[in-house]
């Protein structure tokens, strides 16, 4: 069969690209190894925050009462939540399926070989494009940690398979997927502890968020080990975490292990050397049109090892896409907002403080606290904080770090001002709806003058 | 009884003028001598105050409006009162006003004036007022490109200056490229903006400036400020530049012994009567002109214009710059008048309260810059004279006289003449004159 387009992958930024390749006019293939929705939604984002939104159901019925609601053995039922992960999995997966051929899309189901710069092989046959997307994603990187491939020894991959919730966890990496599932396993009373090599977990995120959260975590039980250098894994009756810190060795216990230190690029067995695709490292080279080396073969998502996020890969799908009917577009990462869904959630978009003043900007701080916000009040929250970095001169955004509840959802206001270019004065300008989260944005904004009304003079 | 108000005329070269705001809205009362409308020329903008009292009844044309001189521009007369038949009695500009005040004023023209005499679509043409293109001229803005929101989209100076500052639509941007051109003092308009349908982003702006960094820097630097050139800044540039440009200017020197000159003022001043050294300058000035009437004549295309009469023009320093009334028939006055007259006219300069009849038709000039302390200068011809007479301070100076020296009143003159109607030996022949009369003033008797 002879294409246009061949997207080769369909994770979220292969299957928008294929979709979006064929509202432009082009006859698209798009081509998957295993389900559709790739890594996000059958083993990453969509899992992850259905089992947590389940531990967040029984970890906030556990204090229920206050609000009237009242429960004669409370329990929970791990099998039920993963059964229910599956079926809004599944209900998802559908749904893509559903898009793609409504929008004319053909999707082949197989593995896909690159033989040259316009023909891949899939099932034994032979799928001619003019143009190629590249989009096979990650999988999770396992360390070389003696005792690493023990059966104990699980991955987000197998930790999302499990039906059964584990008694006790080590997790290693306390990155976000390490910090999600210790969020996870810590709300269902389970006894997590997790070793991070830097000197603080949740790299890149404000200092006084990740001390907030730290605290938080270590009130439900989560045992936090940073600075500390993972020196093996035994498995026996338990597994045992050894690692040294501050020249001391010590060790972990916990029935089982999760390694969260990072995903790598899925490039092997792709025929990259076939055709000569030039690689960066262990990922796929590309130019800001993310163009790889070859011409008319584009690269987008974890394997172009930029930022590993869904709406990245997913973006560059869509910038890939006008690239192809000439529209010469450039890839920007500069508004990039990230996620990070523990309870309260916490989301962050472009410079941090920390980042702004060493990146040698001259900058103002706006800082409000989500206790003085009446809808957190109501919801029963009081944790968290937001702050907004800008210029002191022209008030540019140069980025927000939000702890508060529903944080995720509100970050894409701070995206779109960014984007739009706007300044801290139309963000303080704009009316923002009560009773509401999305208010501490705005007092916030005017604290960046020192004129927050709801709140008490700066000293 | 009703009565129509006329574009005045403004000094001997206006033929037309131009309304710039009238300052009493129709139905609003006119008080006598009190400012009625705003007016410009091709020389200058002026306030012009109402003769009479009584009802702006009607205003025939608007703001923005060019009319000849002495053409109706409004009418006035008791409140009530019917100005039907006069409004008839001149037709078509009544129409014209209706144009000038409704909102949308071409449409409204085409609506209800099929008749319109003027209009720019018709013949391609470009209508602006004459201080408008001036204006344009100056800014090397293309009157073309302006629109004018005059009468019939006549273009009027304001239509210039909004263009100058804000050309065309305002340019899209975002707010944070508006504020980086701001702190960064780069025009925003004309940057090639690379955002969503062409609008002008922060690093467009940042781009920009990389680009043209040396010379915006450089002003920062040295803290420059710039003042357009317009008005009384303009009027004396250009005529200082004609007078250099047009005649041969040649100079002379003298020095004068003022000794009996003070001994007079002091005369004067023994009977309460008060006369200031450069008003016997001026008295001893214009008794030497009807002596040497070449001095007090024109160089024009026709010939050599000589005046019988002389009108002398005193060079007054304002604020806003330099102007020159003008004391008319000063040959035929008296120390006194001359005296009453000169302080009158400089107050009223200062006040800026002089009328173009108390600026225009001098014959020569006097200009005196003794009371700065300066010994002597050389002064630029105010054409069309031939002449203008720069006086020094008064101070006591050692003297030679006989064989001995003696501290005497001494006062440099500089005369500055017009080759080309008079001749180094007759302009030394008549501040020669002026000295004398001045060494010697009851020769002036």
């Amino acid at each position: 069969m002879k294409y246009d387009v061949a997207v080769l992958g369909g994770g979220p930024g292969g299957y928008e690209a294929a979709i979006r390749c064929s509202q432009y006019g082009l006859k698209t293939v798009l081509i998957e190894a295993r389900e559709l929705g790739g890594t996000c939604l059958n083993r990453g984002c969509i899992p992850t925050k259905a089992l947590l939104h389940g531990a967040e159901f029984y970890d906030e019925a556990k204090s229920a009462q206050e609000f009237g609601v009242l429960f004669d053995n409370l329990a929970f039922d791990y099998e039920k939540l993963a059964a229910y992960k599956d079926k809004i999995v599944s209900r998802l997966r559908k749904g893509i399926e559903g898009l793609e051929k409504a929008h004319g899309v053909n999707v082949i189901k197989g593995f896909g070989v690159l033989k040259n710069a316009n023909e891949i092989e899939v099932n034994g046959e032979t799928v001619v494009a003019d143009h190629i997307i590249l989009a096979t994603g990650s999988s999770p990187f396992l360390p070389p940690i003696p005792g690493v491939d023990n059966k104990s020894v699980m991955t987000s991959d197998e930790v999302l398979e499990m039906k059964q919730c584990p008694e006790s966890l080590v997790i290693i990496g306390g990155g976000i997927i390490g910090i999600e599932f210790a969020t996870l396993f810590a709300s269902l009373g389970k006894k997590v502890t997790v070793i991070e090599m830097q000197p603080d977990i949740l790299k890149g995120i404000d200092k006084e968020i990740v001390k907030e959260l730290s605290q938080i975590l270590k009130r439900k039980g989560v045992q936090i080990i940073a600075g500390a250098k993972v020196t093996g894994i035994e498995e026996a009756e338990e597994i045992t975490v050894n690692y040294e810190k501050d020249g001391q060795s010590n060790s972990a216990i916990g029935t089982c292990c999760i390694v969260s230190v990072g995903r790598k690029a899925q490039i092997d067995q792709l025929g990259l050397e076939a055709v000569g695709i030039k690689r960066n490292g262990s990922f796929v080279e590309v130019d800001a049109y993310l163009r790889t080396n070859i011409p008319n073969i584009y690269a987008i998502g974890d394997i172009t090892g930029k930022i590993q996020l869904a709406h990245v890969a997913t973006k560059q799908g869509m910038v890939a896409a006008e690239n192809i009917i000439g529209k010469k577009k450039r890839m920007k990462y500069g508004v990039v907002p990230s996620c990070l869904y523990t309870n309260p959630e916490i989301a962050w978009i472009g410079l941090s403080e920390e980042e702004a003043i060493k990146a040698g900007k001259n900058i103002k701080i706006g800082r409000y606290g989500v206790g003085g916000n009446g809808k957190s009040s109501v919801m029963g929250q009081s944790k968290g904080l937001i702050k907004l970095v800008c210029d002191h001169a022209t008030g540019e955004v140069y980025g927000a770090q939000i702890m508060a509840p529903r944080a995720t959802d509100m970050i894409g206001e701070i995206a779109v001002i960014m984007e739009c270019e706007g300044t801290i004065e139309e963000l303080s300008d704009t009316i923002h709806p009560h009773p509401t989260v999305c208010e501490i944005i705005v007092e916030a904004a005017h604290d960046v003058e020192g004129l927050c009304c709801n709140a008490p003079p700066k000293k | 009884m009703a009565e129509f108000i006329i574009m005045p005329k403004q000094g001997l070269q206006m033929t037309e003028g131009t309304i710039m705001e009238w300052l009493i809205g129709e139905g609003e009362e006119v008080i006598a001598d009190a400012p009625l409308f705003e007016m410009e020329t091709d020389k200058l903008t002026i306030t012009i105050d109402a003769s009479a009292g009584g009802t702006l009844l009607k205003i025939i044309h608007g703001a923005g409006a060019v009319v000849p001189i002495t053409e109706p521009i409004a009418i006035i007369g008791d409140k009530g009162e019917d100005f039907s038949a006069l409004l008839d009695s001149i037709g078509a500009p009544a129409a014209a006003a209706t144009v000038a005040e409704s909102v949308e004023p071409v449409q409204i023209a085409e609506a209800s004036i099929g008749t319109a005499a003027v209009k720019a679509p018709r013949t391609g043409r470009v209508f602006a007022s004459p201080r408008a293109k001036m204006l344009a001229e100056e800014k090397g803005i293309d009157v073309a490109d302006i629109d004018g929101s005059g009468p019939e989209g006549l273009i009027i100076e304001k239509d210039v200056l909004d263009f100058a500052t804000n050309p065309i639509s305002k340019t899209a941007a975002t707010p944070l490229a508006r504020k980086v051109a701001e702190l960064e003092n780069i025009d925003i308009n004309g940057i090639q903006g690379s955002g969503v349908r062409n609008k002008v982003l922060a690093d467009d702006v940042r781009s920009s400036a990389s680009v043209s960094q040396a010379p915006v820097q450089m002003v920062q630097l040295l803290d420059e400020e710039l003042i357009p050139i317009k008005g009384m800044r303009k009027i004396v540039a250009e005529r200082m530049k004609q007078s250099l440009g047009e005649m041969a200017q040649a100079n002379h020197r003298i020095t004068v012994d003022m000794t009996n000159s003070v001994a007079l003022r002091e005369q004067y001043k023994a009977v309460s009567r008060k006369v200031s050294y450069n008003d016997i300058v001026l008295r001893c000035a214009a008794k030497a002109l009807t002596e040497f009437p070449m001095m007090n004549s024109s160089w024009t295309s026709a010939g050599i214009v000589l005046k019988k009469y002389v009108n002398m023009g005193m060079a007054v320093a304002i604020e806003q710059g330099l102007i020159v009334p003008v004391i008319k028939n000063i040959h035929l006055k008296s120390l006194d008048q001359i005296s009453k007259e000169s302080s009158e006219l400089a107050l009223k300069a200062k006040e800026n309260r002089l009328q173009p009849e108390d600026y225009s038709g001098g014959t020569f000039t006097v200009s005196n810059l003794g009371m700065f302390d300066i010994d002597g200068f050389t002064a630029i011809i105010n054409p069309p004279e031939a002449g203008i007479l720069a006086v020094g301070k008064l101070a006591k100076q050692p003297v030679v006289s006989g064989d001995e020296i003696v501290i005497r009143m001494m006062m440099q003159l500089s005369l500055t003449y017009d080759h080309r109607t008079v001749d180094g030996a007759p302009a030394a022949q008549f501040l020669k004159r002026i000295k004398e009369l001045l060494e010697n003033p009851m020769l002036l008797i």
